[in-house]
């Protein structure tokens, strides 16, 4: 029997921002996507007290805590945090899947033996460095059970700062009265059927004949190997969007918020070194798709692509636009003496240097840029954190000063 | 803006900056982190400063410091 330990970041945004201001703390804080945008994408313990929680309309979370503090997003902040977490437990064990911006799976089967108190006093000890080394208002729950769907279960029970083991004695009693839904792989519609059968409870579940794939999930069963970093599979595709506050009514304006993405999507095909064939265009209702024989990662292909397409059905008075490239492979640099090759490689070089959008083409002067949207999506965690034991000394929270 | 930081012991920490006229001391730093732009990386603190709440950047590059975000907006 394995021996798997989640982690699990408590009310992760809105307690990173208290750490980063005490004067957060112990105080209802939602968090937003922007100034003036409509949602809470995360809340605090605090503000979950009022029944706050992710998909809140701003509006709503007023009426249940007139007193709740917004404070914009910052994803930066968030993943520099996140970098730090996996080194902590990556020091725990070899053996670590990043799940989702704030939780992994560690498989201690074997490290675990270096404790004499085993997974707990090694779970208790990851609980400290948490607190060293992201600060001392961060908590995490954890979970420790044989599977991974048993242990995010158990993170799941304590809430925050909790710390429960499930043994094969007590896991049946222990899940009984969880919901369905909560359980990872039921999903809505198998939640719907069972909800049909006057099922709501795993409990109430392990009371019915169910066919196998069901039964299985029900009763826990379900067991699948933790995943390292390193054997992540490459990104399949790399995709941009980005919703207007106001439609865009004129073609010249929405080309050049396609030529926008078009370049943010090539450029981190360029830093994950990949290229693609198939290129898609959302605008709204409307899309199209294009293939190419060969790959690319130049933007003025790709774009001058997507905007024949747009041209064939120029539509106007649109507020989303989106644009996918997929079919990817790495790139390999066939093109090492290709002149434009060269070009892009220096623009890359000077963007990095200076920052994004240092140069970028001329169609884009004079209007707004839109930067790269950094989001909690780890659609790249391949690319972002296949190497990530980088990092310096000084870098550590400096929780006193 | 100007700013007066000790660097010990192979860290770096931001003691007095005066930003709007006013000078500032740094109490306590919650919070330090590196914030990426394209290549170029920030060292990242969060400054409280008897009540006002601060972010100083430290351009890794050039060693140029900002002061990027402050209270009231930042609570
Ligand atoms: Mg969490």
């Amino acid at each position: 029997m394995r021996t798997i330990l989640h982690v699990d970041m408590n009310s992760y945004f809105a307690t990173a921002e208290q750490q980063a201001n005490p004067y957060l703390r112990g105080k209802p804080v939602g968090i937003i996507k922007a100034e003036g945008r409509g949602c809470i994408i995360a809340a605090s313990i605090e503000a979950k007290k009022y029944k706050i929680k992710t998909g809140c309309t701003v509006w709503d979370a007023k009426k249940l805590c007139p007193q709740i503090i917004l404070v914009p997003s910052d994803m930066g902040k968030y993943f520099a945090l996140t970098q730090r977490l996996i080194r902590i437990i990556s020091d725990y064990s070899p053996t670590l899947e990043v799940f989702s911006i704030d939780e992994m799976f560690a498989d201690v089967t074997d490290t675990q033996k270096l404790y004499s108190g085993g997974a707990l006093e090694m779970a208790l000890s990851m609980k400290q460095r948490v607190k060293e080394e992201l600060g001392e208002w961060m908590r995490c729950s954890i979970g420790i059970a044989w599977t991974k769907i048993l242990a995010k279960l158990a993170s799941e029970m304590h809430k925050p700062d909790g710390l429960t083991m499930l043994s094969p004695e007590n896991y049946l009693e222990e899940t009984k009265n969880i919901k369905v839904e909560e359980v990872c792989g039921i999903g809505r519609a198998r939640t719907t059927t069972l909800q049909s059968m006057g099922v709501r409870t795993l409990g109430e579940a392990r009371q019915l004949e169910l066919p196998r794939e069901i039964a299985d999930l029900v009763w826990l069963r379900v067991d699948q190997p933790v995943s390292r970093v390193e054997d992540l599979q490459p990104a399949k595709s790399v995709s941009r969007t980005y919703t207007a506050f106001s439609a865009l009514n004129a073609q010249r304006t929405v080309l050049n918020l396609v030529r926008n993405l078009v370049e943010e999507a090539a450029a981190k095909l360029r830093e994950m070194n990949m290229a693609g064939r198939t290129f898609c265009l959302f605008l709204d209702h409307f899309w199209a798709r294009k293939t190419l024989h060969s790959s690319t990662d130049d933007p003025q292909i790709i774009y001058d692509l997507l905007a024949r397409a747009y041209e064939q059905n120029p539509v106007t008075g649109i507020r989303q636009a989106g644009v996918s490239v997929s079919n990817l492979i790495f790139n390999y640099q066939f093109l090492i003496f290709d002149q434009r090759q060269k070009l892009l490689n220096a623009v890359d070089k000077i963007n990095q240097k200076y920052g994004v959008f240092t140069l970028y083409p001329a169609q884009l002067l004079g209007g707004e840029l839109i930067r790269p949207e950094v989001t909690g999506y780890l659609g790249d965690k391949y690319y972002r954190f296949h190497s990530s034991g980088i990092s310096s000394e000084w870098e550590k929270a400096g929780a006193t000063s | 803006m100007e700013i007066v930081v000790r660097f010990s012991q192979g860290k770096v920490k931001p003691e007095t900056f005066w930003w709007n006229g006013r000078e500032y001391q740094v109490e306590r730093i919650p919070l330090i982190f590196e914030r990426k732009d394209g290549g170029r990386k920030y060292l990242c603190f969060s400054v409280d400063c008897g009540g006002m709440i601060a972010e100083l950047v430290m351009d890794k590059e050039d060693l140029t410091w900002r002061l990027i975000k402050c209270a009231p907006s930042y609570t």
